[in-house]
């Protein structure tokens, strides 16, 4: 078993564009026009330098009792399972039958894959009751499939998305996080770097397709993230129109409430972006050592198999 | 004589049905994200917002919805009250009309064009040719040079001037491009804002400076030492800053600073006056970011001991300076 992801979901369910988009930077007012998926698609992602797996989409009307070699060999080597539910798309019936159908053909061939559930497409204009509303019954309707065939024992992770704000990129990114090895390390890393400088939050992000692969232990707030990664645009933008993505880079964003944001390249597509109280920034050159500190505590963390 | 009082200048907002009008002043004006305008519905009448505008200027837009039969209402009972006393008319094309729904648009445009030149004859125009994303990049010089002909050509003959005609789309830089020289047009006193930021860029030792309006971003203007090409890029840079300020609303902050540095570059962008941003660009990569805000806030300093209108401040500034 590697590291690789499958990803299900009924038709127009969103898969294709939320690859497309992280992936492929395809932008978003473009994913309308996109065509079904045909039986089995791959991709192949490189994080960083050290981070390389394998995302297999599987079509919505692919037939799970029909699998070709190439695709039971594709799911054999997946440690995760994500399934999209487009939550616009009342009944769920069908959404629920094929997950179900997803998790059996997919266990048969990797027992050990853990599954999540994206419920897709509960946009920003949507309140809150109604999406805490979605959210339940979508999940009650699940569990009671699985225990009409004997699978309570399954544990399905559910996770409210959007393409339309920076939810998607947030699940994505912590759905990524099962299969890297080095997340609990890097968190520690994280821990005393933010220690170190007075630094409130820390994200660790890959720049092109912007999903985090670590943070400090400190509690997630979305807005927090939604800025940093929000600042990973100005950087990229405000670069290639100056200079090369490639050459190491940093930025500060100074904001009104009093906190400053801190972007700092660490390596090969990672970059490290801290949000502190701008009265803490006293010495600059505290901040460069502490994170030159931090690229060698993560080069060690990489050499680590 | 000073600029004090405020003044109101008028900008009709005009073109076919769901084209696109009130989602471009939203965007621009009311910063709203582009992702969010598909919750914009029709506007049934005209609307009118104010938005303020580099301190004394204050814009009067109207945003007059386009059913035909509101149409016609303008172009007859409702003539005088619309068409008079206006600045600047913008007229926005759809550029995925063609064949009858193009000449239809035309016409409409002519009556337009026609019922402005005689109620408010130092009227100027801009012409938007919109939702240029739906057009493929390799088409889109001829489609627009195309339209472009239609449009002047329909224009010929009558006492206006059309300023400029634009391609444009809420999805990249070019809304930008369009609403800031639009904008440009009505600032009272550019040239000397113009003058006064030429002499700060030289005295700032730096590749190129931008001045922004602060809430909306766009460029009121650039200068440059060296003679460079590319000016979409200030563009780009307010689409991307603009961006970013939307989810810094989100929690209730503001952009105060922002500094970009690279091996090659160093870009810093503060804030300068009341209603302005200004943007600093070095490709010397000796220059620290410390030093270049010195260089701003030295100018500040002078800019909050005196009273009256920005560009007198700017102008008591350049006077200033050894």
């Amino acid at each position: 078993m590697n590291n690789d992801i499958c990803m299900f979901g009924l038709t127009k369910s969103g898969k294709t564009s939320m690859i497309r988009v992280i992936f492929q930077k395809l932008e978003i007012f473009r994913t309308f026009q996109l065509d079904p998926t045909n039986r089995m698609e791959s991709v192949t992602v490189n994080l960083g330098s050290h981070i390389h797996f394998k995302i297999y989409e599987f079509s919505g009307h692919y037939d799970l009792n029909d699998s070709q070699p190439p695709e039971i060999a594709a799911m054999e080597t997946c440690s995760l399972m994500i399934y999209v539910i487009d939550s616009q798309a009342e009944p769920f019936n069908e959404a629920v039958q094929y997950l179900r159908q997803a998790i059996q053909t997919v266990k048969q061939r990797s027992p050990h894959c853990e599954c999540h559930c994206f419920i897709h497409k509960v946009d920003p204009d949507i309140e809150d009751n109604k999406k805490n509303e979605l959210l339940q019954q979508i999940q009650k309707d699940i569990s009671d499939e699985l225990s009409k065939n004997s699978m309570n024992y399954i544990k399905v992770d559910f996770h409210v998305t959007s393409i339309f704000d920076h939810s998607y990129l947030e699940h994505f990114s912590k759905v990524i996080q099962r299969i890297l090895p080095y997340s609990q390390s890097i968190q520690t890393l994280l821990d005393s770097f933010n220690l170190s400088c007075k630094i409130e939050k820390s994200f660790l992000f890959e720049i092109y397709s912007k999903l985090y692969l670590a943070s400090d232990s400190q509690h997630f707030h979305s807005t927090n993230f939604q800025l940093c990664s929000e600042m990973i645009d100005v950087f990229i933008d405000v670069t290639c129109i100056y200079g090369k993505l490639d050459d190491a880079g940093q930025s500060q964003i100074k904001l009104s409430d009093g906190s400053i944001l801190i972007y700092q390249t660490v390596n090969e597509g990672i970059s490290l972006i801290s949000i502190m109280k701008s009265e803490n920034l006293e010495r600059p050159f505290l901040l460069e050592y502490n994170i030159n500190q931090f690229r060698q505590g993560l080069a060690q963390i990489f050499k680590i198999k | 004589m000073s600029q004090n009082e405020n003044k109101m200048k008028k900008m009709l907002l005009m073109g076919q049905h769901k084209v696109g009008k009130t989602s471009m002043h939203s965007i621009i004006f009311a910063n709203t994200p582009p992702n969010q305008v598909m919750q914009i519905g029709l506007t049934v009448d005209v609307n009118q917002n104010s938005f303020k505008f580099m301190g004394n200027l204050k814009i009067n837009l109207w945003d007059c919805g386009g059913q035909d039969k509101l149409l016609q209402e303008y172009f007859t009972t409702q003539k005088s009250t619309i068409f008079s006393n206006v600045e600047v008319l913008i007229y926005v094309f759809d550029v995925d009309k063609e064949g009858d729904l193009f000449i239809k648009e035309l016409n409409d445009f002519k009556t337009t064009v026609t019922s402005l030149s005689e109620c408010s004859p130092g009227a100027i125009v801009f012409v938007l040719i919109h939702k240029f994303d739906k057009i493929k990049e390799s088409e889109r010089k001829i489609v627009f040079e195309r339209k472009y002909k239609e449009i002047i050509q329909r224009a010929d003959g009558l006492n206006i001037e059309i300023k400029d005609v634009f391609s444009t789309s809420i999805w990249d830089e070019t809304l930008y491009k369009a609403w800031s020289q639009i904008v440009q047009n009505l600032i009272p006193n550019i040239n000397v804002i113009k003058e006064s930021l030429k002499a700060f860029c030289q005295t700032c030792s730096c590749e190129e400076v931008v001045l922004f309006e602060k809430s909306t971003f766009l460029i009121i203007d650039f200068q440059e030492t060296t003679e460079k090409k590319d000016i979409q890029k200030y563009e780009r840079l307010s689409n991307i800053i603009k961006q970013f300020k939307l989810t810094c609303m989100k929690t209730q902050a503001n952009i105060q600073a922002i500094t970009v540095k690279s091996e090659k570059f160093t870009v810093y962008i503060d804030e300068f006056t009341e209603n302005t941003f200004i943007m600093l660009a070095y490709t010397d990569p000796s220059i620290y970011p410390a030093a270049i805000s010195h260089n701003v806030h030295h100018a500040q300093k002078l800019f909050e001991s005196i009273q009256g209108s920005d560009t007198d401040k700017l102008k008591y500034l350049i006077q200033r300076r050894p």
